[in-house]
C-alpha cells in the first residue's frame, strides 16, 4: 500500500468529470474581463459562481487606492502582525469595518475561510459547546474542529431544533456559542434570525452570524441579516 | 441496561431500515459508509433521526469515531448513560 493508494476512487471520479468536460479544477480563464465576464480561448463566458456581489474587483477608485497602496506599502506584509507590527491602514480599514458595523471592534482576515477558522476556534475554548446549523460552511466546521469545543449541529434553519439542543445542554457547564450564516452559501437561504436570538436568550448562549454572503445585500442599509 | 441497549438498537436498524429502500441485512457489524454507501451528508441525517427519537446530541467527533453500527450503538448507549 502506498501513501496515495487511498486517493483512488477520487482519481477515478476526477477521470470521469475529465472526459464528461465537467472537471472544475480544469477550468482556467485566459483573460478576466469584468466583475462578471471572462475569456477562455476566444470564448466569452459569464462568472456565475463569484462571490463578487458588490462588482467592487473592477471600480476605478478601489483599483486607484489598491495601486497607491502598493507603491506606498509594497507589495506585501511579508510577515504575522504579533511579529512584525501592524501596518496603518490596516488598521484604518478594521475602525471603519466596525464603525460601518455599529460595533466596538473589528478585525480583518486575508480570507473569509481563516476567519472562521480564527473565530470560532478561539471564541469556544475547551469546556464551551458550538452549536453550528447543519448545512453550514466548511470552513465554520474546520474552525469547529480546530478549536477545543465539544460540536454539536441541529437542523437547518430550525429554532425549535436548536432549543432542544440547548435544553440537553443545558446542565452541561461552560458557555454555549450558536453559529448561524445571514444567506447560507451552499443553499442561498436565508437564517430565521429574530428567532434564533430568542432561543439565544432564553438559554443565555450566544449567537455569531457569518455574514460574509449578506453584507451588502441584505439589510436596509446593507449591513446584513442583523440588520 | 441491557434491556437499554437492545432499545437502542431497535431505534437505530428501524430507522436505517425505514432509509434505505432494498431492505438488505444488517448487523451490528455492518460497516455504515462501506456496507451501506451512506455519503456524510446522509449519515449526518442518519444520526439526527436517531438524536431526536431517543432526544440525545451526539457531538460530532464522536460520530467521526462511528464506523459500524456497533459502534453507533455503543456511542448512544453511553451518551444515554450520561445524560
Amino acid at each position: 500500500m502506498g501513501l496515495l493508494d487511498k486517493f483512488a476512487p477520487l482519481a477515478e471520479q476526477y477521470r470521469r468529470h475529465e472526459a464528461a468536460g465537467t472537471n472544475p479544477f480544469t477550468v482556467a480563464f485566459d483573460r478576466v474581463l469584468s466583475p462578471t465576464e471572462a475569456m477562455i480561448g476566444d470564448k466569452r463566458i459569464l462568472l456565475l459562481g463569484t462571490n463578487n456581489y458588490l462588482g467592487l474587483t473592477y471600480d476605478p477608485s478601489v483599483i486607484d487606492s489598491a495601486i497607491a497602496a502598493t507603491r506606498s506599502s509594497g507589495s506585501g506584509t511579508t510577515g504575522s502582525r504579533i511579529a512584525n507590527g501592524s501596518y496603518g491602514g490596516h488598521r484604518s480599514l478594521e475602525r471603519a469595518l466596525a464603525d460601518f458595523y455599529g460595533r466596538k471592534h473589528g478585525m480583518v482576515f486575508s480570507t473569509g475561510y481563516q476567519a472562521n477558522l480564527g473565530i470560532i476556534s478561539t471564541l469556544a475554548g475547551k469546556n464551551d459547546h458550538l452549536l453550528l446549523d447543519a448545512d453550514s460552511h466548511a470552513s465554520i466546521y474546520d474552525g469547529a474542529r480546530l478549536g477545543y469545543a465539544q460540536v454539536t449541529r441541529f437542523r437547518h434553519n430550525s429554532p425549535e431544533d436548536l432549543a432542544n439542543r440547548l435544553r440537553r445542554l443545558k446542565d452541561e457547564p461552560g458557555d454555549k456559542v450558536i453559529v448561524v450564516e445571514g444567506i447560507y452559501s451552499m443553499l442561498g437561504d436565508k437564517a430565521p434570525l429574530r428567532e434564533f436570538a430568542a432561543v439565544k436568550r432564553e438559554y443565555g448562549a450566544y449567537l455569531v452570524v457569518d455574514e460574509a454572503h449578506s453584507l451588502g445585500v441584505l439589510g436596509e442599509t446593507g449591513r446584513g441579516l442583523t440588520e | 441496561m441491557s434491556e437499554q441497549v437492545s432499545d437502542i438498537r431497535d431505534v437505530i436498524f428501524g430507522t436505517l431500515r425505514a432509509m434505505l429502500p432494498d431492505g438488505r441485512p444488517i448487523t451490528e457489524q455492518t460497516h455504515i459508509t462501506e456496507d451501506l454507501g451512506l455519503d456524510s451528508v446522509a449519515m449526518m441525517d442518519f444520526v439526527m433521526e436517531i438524536e431526536d427519537k431517543l432526544d440525545i446530541s451526539v457531538p460530532l467527533d464522536k460520530i467521526a469515531e462511528v464506523e459500524t453500527l456497533g459502534d453507533l450503538i455503543a456511542t448512544v448507549q453511553r451518551l444515554k448513560v450520561t445524560s
